[in-house]
């Protein structure tokens, strides 16, 4: 008898772990649904060029002061006199711009998440370079100069150079980040 | 005091210790900055897997 009544009580036990278990389906489902209707849109926001995160921050401000439904602002490096901003309305966006001196005007329209994602999700420079290749050098004491990449180191994501502008061919080593291509080369 | 961006985790930061992850690798040199109040809610806060709100960089060098 005692054998039987521990099989009831070890069946009633399961009952309750899968009714349990159906509740925290259940819950989970409700918050995704809770989640997908905060989901905001991106909306493009035009500045004068260079002022970029003077706006940004300033939105920032505005929308923690006055608890507006802002929930990111994007400002790409390579990508001048835009700020894009996620928002679960237009006119929340209009709200912190308004009476900012740089923001000049919201684009109509929205901006897809994929069309953001290559300034979001930056790969590392090294990967795209490849001996021969013509490129600019954006830092340091050779910026502005055009070079040809003789070697590329990917452990050390340091470049060899030759520079195209000076008088005797000076091999020069830099990291990766400090130039940008300009033309592919058909490589080595 | 000028800012700085962790390396570790991208935040942007005014003192000298990422208040994020406690790292002391900062860097001066970032391009790019994400603010996220909801990083629940946001997209682009997902696709740069940020969870805080606060002040990212884009690419710390």
């Amino acid at each position: 008898m005692s054998e039987e009544k521990k099989e009831e009580t070890e069946t009633e036990k399961e009952k309750v772990a899968e009714e349990e278990e159906k509740k925290v389906e259940v819950e989970e489902e409700k918050k995704e649904e809770t989640v997908k209707t905060e989901k905001g849109q991106i909306y493009v926001l035009k500045t004068t060029a260079g002022q970029e995160l003077n706006v940004a921050n300033l939105i920032y401000s505005r929308a923690v002061s006055a608890n507006l439904p802002i929930y990111s602002i994007l400002v790409t490096g390579n990508l001048k006199g835009y700020v894009f901003v996620e928002a679960a309305g237009p006119h929340f966006v209009d709200e912190a711009a308004a009476g900012i001196k740089h923001a000049k005007q919201r684009l109509p329209g929205l901006v897809k998440i994929s069309e953001l994602e290559k300034f979001i999700v930056t790969k590392p420079v090294i990967e795209e370079l490849d001996v021969g290749d013509t490129v600019e050098i954006v830092g340091g004491p050779f910026k502005g100069m055009k070079a040809k990449i003789t070697r590329v180191d990917k452990p050390k994501n340091e470049v060899t150079l030759e520079l195209l502008e000076a008088t005797i061919t000076l091999p020069i080593t830099i990291h990766a980040d400090y130039v940008r291509v300009l033309s592919k080369g058909k490589g080595v | 005091m000028r800012e700085k961006a962790c390396t570790n985790c991208r935040m942007i930061v005014y003192g000298n210790v990422c208040p994020n992850c406690k790292s002391t690798s900062l860097s001066e040199d970032f391009t790019g900055v994400i603010l996220v109040l909801n990083p629940e809610a946001s997209e682009i806060a997902k696709k740069a897997g940020i969870t805080k709100p606060g002040k990212y960089a884009l690419k710390v060098r």
